[in-house]
């Protein structure tokens, strides 16, 4: 147990450091200091990746059935979808502002495994519904990058066309590279989260032996779906592009929003979490 | 030893006499050796604003003599005549020149980025020529620091202060690299010439060029390598294009309807209008249309006006960034005047220690080899704790003359034969 708790100290303390680097280099612009904050945040996952791994090893199934699991394990998903994009097109101010958010949620999954709360009961996480839980985890950490571009997007094009630059504008990389790395986004979002809805009917069919349509949760999951494969429509097919496609971008991750966490919040579901 | 800067630039002499100073590279070793009876660490910068000596040297006096009489020998002028035009600036001022000349602040254009591999190379001559020494190579590495600060700290270099440049930012901002962006050329007009020009220098794949006189598009092609084009073909070039450059004279109109039916055949893809003719060329309703991006001679002058505001201010965070380095170099030279006090005194109470521990040792052959280590190990560490706090407080002493008056007490007190200079 102290031997994970330390494990997963490390991953946090890695994920400040690069916190660390990425407020320099929000100050400074300098690149080799969003490099360094990229290496922590990919050692940060690295031993966030080892951390669960070790976890599902030693206890026979996937550390997701806590709070502080489901944290680690959605903290990892936007650090590996964070580096993945980096991979495509490199926007060093999205380390900037995304790497914080990864620690906060690394370090809330630290203080809440002090004292672990359960979510589900152990014996229901399969490899079957740990899959399901992953990939729709990786996919809602794409759509929110995704989103966080379409967001910097949005604020470049406005600047653009209405001639008011903002001093901190010259921050913002090309409105055609925030295009690029937007669609890279939400196409890898929409295959993980297709994915993971499509484990997580095969999950349903054989706990439930029926696919429950009604869900808010999974009613929600599958309008997100249908809004992403809306907006990959009108771009492909009717080339629309700019504002407009962007709308749809945010519309998409607001209903993604409201289907992860708001719907536990205000309606009831047969969802664990 | 002092550090002195002994030049002048555009400031202080006009580019007829600039460039009478200008050295051939081959001649700036000749002239820097020439220099090393008087002056053991010596850099010569020479650019077409400004022409610098950087001297360390402890007679200043014979050394510019020996600066005058070598350019006077080398470019026929008499001394009077060179020292009209030249500035010196001693220690802190130097330093703070020199940072300002690195950082480009006491450039003709604040901000531009050519100066800083013009002073690395200045440097790398002097590194060559055998010149550079301890004090040149510390001065000029946190040079090259401070304008490293100062270029990614502040947004001196960041924001263009010309309507061209505002233009060519712009499109970076909409396309990226501008690898894959080709350019339209509606019309000419100077600064949309030198705009397509930026826009071709910085990696657009190819220029078309429209003109109501074919012949006159052909000429202008040809010079920048571009295709001539007729005004109709170019207006139908514009759904192949992504920026369009235009100033034609003579009522010349881009309806939105033009605009609208490029856009159609574009699948979307951004386009960017410059217009820079007055009266305006294109419809200012085309500007309405989505990923049209439209522009005018005003909007750009506004935001280079705009950059040239936030670029002065940018200055000022620039000039407290360099104090702070000067400041910063100032008490790196003071802690290097002392050193050799602080050595000695720490070799003579090392000496006393040792030869207190060899009697010691003598007299206490009994002891065990582990118990002589921790005798060795008492002495050292005391040796060492004993001459901390003085060697720290040392350092921290701001004032010249303080900082020579401590050092001079040491030696006395301590009898350590220092000869310390002023």
């Amino acid at each position: 147990m102290i031997l994970f708790n330390l494990l997963f100290a490390a991953t946090v303390f890695f994920y400040a450091l690069g916190c660390s680097y990425a407020f320099r280099y929000y100050k400074s612009l300098e690149d080799s200091l969003e490099a360094t904050a990229t290496r922590y945040l990919a050692s940060g996952a690295l031993l966030e990746g080892a951390w669960i791994a070790a976890k599902w090893l030693s206890d026979g199934y996937a550390p997701l059935t806590t709070i502080d699991g489901i944290l680690a394990a959605l903290s990892f998903s936007l650090a590996l979808a964070m580096l993945l994009g980096r991979i495509k097109t490199p926007v060093p101010i999205l380390t900037a502002l995304f790497l914080p958010f990864i620690f906060a949620l690394g370090l809330m999954a630290l203080l809440a495994g002090l004292k672990p709360v359960p979510l589900m009961e152990s014996r229901l996480m399969t490899t079957g519904m740990a899959s399901h839980i992953f990939l729709t985890f990786l996919g809602f950490a794409h759509f929110t990058l995704g989103f966080g571009v379409g967001v910097a997007f949005w604020v470049q094009e406005g600047q653009l066309k209405h001639h008011r630059f903002k001093n901190w504008s010259y921050r913002l990389p090309a409105l055609e590279a925030l295009d690029r790395l937007t669609v890279f986004y939400i196409g890898l979002g929409f295959l993980f989260w297709m994915a993971g809805l499509w484990l997580g009917a095969v999950q349903a069919f054989e706990v439930w032996n029926r696919l429950p349509l009604a869900d808010p949760k999974i009613l929600g999951s599958f309008l997100v779906l249908m809004i992403y494969a809306c907006f990959f429509l009108l771009r492909w097919g009717l080339k629309m592009r700019g504002r407009k496609s962007m709308m749809l971008v945010m519309t998409g991750y607001f209903l993604a929003l409201f289907t992860f966490v708001g719907i536990r919040v205000f309606l009831t579901t047969q969802h664990a979490f | 030893m002092k550090f002195i800067v002994y030049g002048l630039n555009h400031v202080t002499a006009p580019i007829s006499v600039r460039e009478k100073y200008a050295l051939a590279p081959d001649k700036v070793k000749e002239i820097l050796r020439a220099l090393k009876p008087q002056a053991p660490e010596a850099v010569f910068l020479s650019t077409c604003n400004r022409v610098e000596f950087y001297l360390s040297t402890d007679n200043v006096a014979d050394s510019l003599d020996s600066i005058q009489r070598g350019l006077g020998r080398y470019h026929r002028l008499k001394p009077g005549e060179i020292r009209k035009y030249f500035y010196l600036h001693e220690d802190a001022e130097a330093f703070r020149h020199l940072f300002r000349v690195a950082s480009s602040l006491d450039s003709m254009v604040v901000g531009e980025a050519q100066i800083l591999g013009q002073v690395k190379e200045a440097y790398q001559g002097s590194r060559e020529a055998g010149m550079a020494g301890s004090l040149v190579n510390g001065v000029f590495a946190r040079a090259f620091g401070a304008a490293k600060r100062v270029r990614t700290q502040t947004e001196i270099a960041r924001m263009p202060v010309n309507v061209s440049s505002v233009a060519l930012d712009l499109a970076r901002k909409i396309f990226s690299d501008l690898s894959q962006n080709q350019v339209l050329l509606l019309g000419a007009g100077e600064m949309s010439e030198l705009t397509a020009r930026y826009l071709v220098d910085s990696g657009a794949p190819g220029l078309f060029i429209a003109n109501r006189t074919l012949e006159k598009a052909k000429a202008l092609a040809s010079e920048l390598k571009g295709t001539a084009l007729t005004l109709e073909e170019g207006l139908k070039k514009m759904e192949q294009v992504d920026i369009v450059l235009t100033a034609v004279g003579g009522g010349f109109r881009v309806g939105k309807d033009d605009v609208e039916r490029a856009m159609k055949s574009r699948k979307g893809k951004s386009l960017f209008l410059i217009d820079t003719a007055v009266p305006r060329n294109v419809d200012p309703e085309a500007g309405r249309l989505e990923s049209v991006y439209l522009y005018n001679i005003d909007d750009l002058s506004a935001i280079a006006d705009k950059n040239r505001a936030q670029r002065q201010k940018a200055v000022e965070e620039a000039e407290a960034i360099l104090e702070e380095e000067v400041d910063k170099l100032c008490s790196w030279l003071a802690t290097l005047e002392l050193v050799p006090t602080i050595v000695r005194l720490r070799e003579r109470f090392e000496g006393i220690g040792r030869k207190e521990l060899e009697e010691f040792l003598g007299k206490n052959n009994a002891l065990s080899d582990k118990e002589k280590r921790s005798v060795e190990r008492l002495v050292h560490d005391l040796t060492g704790k004993l001459l901390h706090d003085p060697t720290v407080n040392l350092k921290k002493i701001g004032d010249e003359a303080d900082r020579f008056e401590f050092a001079r007490m040491l030696n006395e007190i301590f009898s350590l034969d220092d000869e310390i200079k002023r």
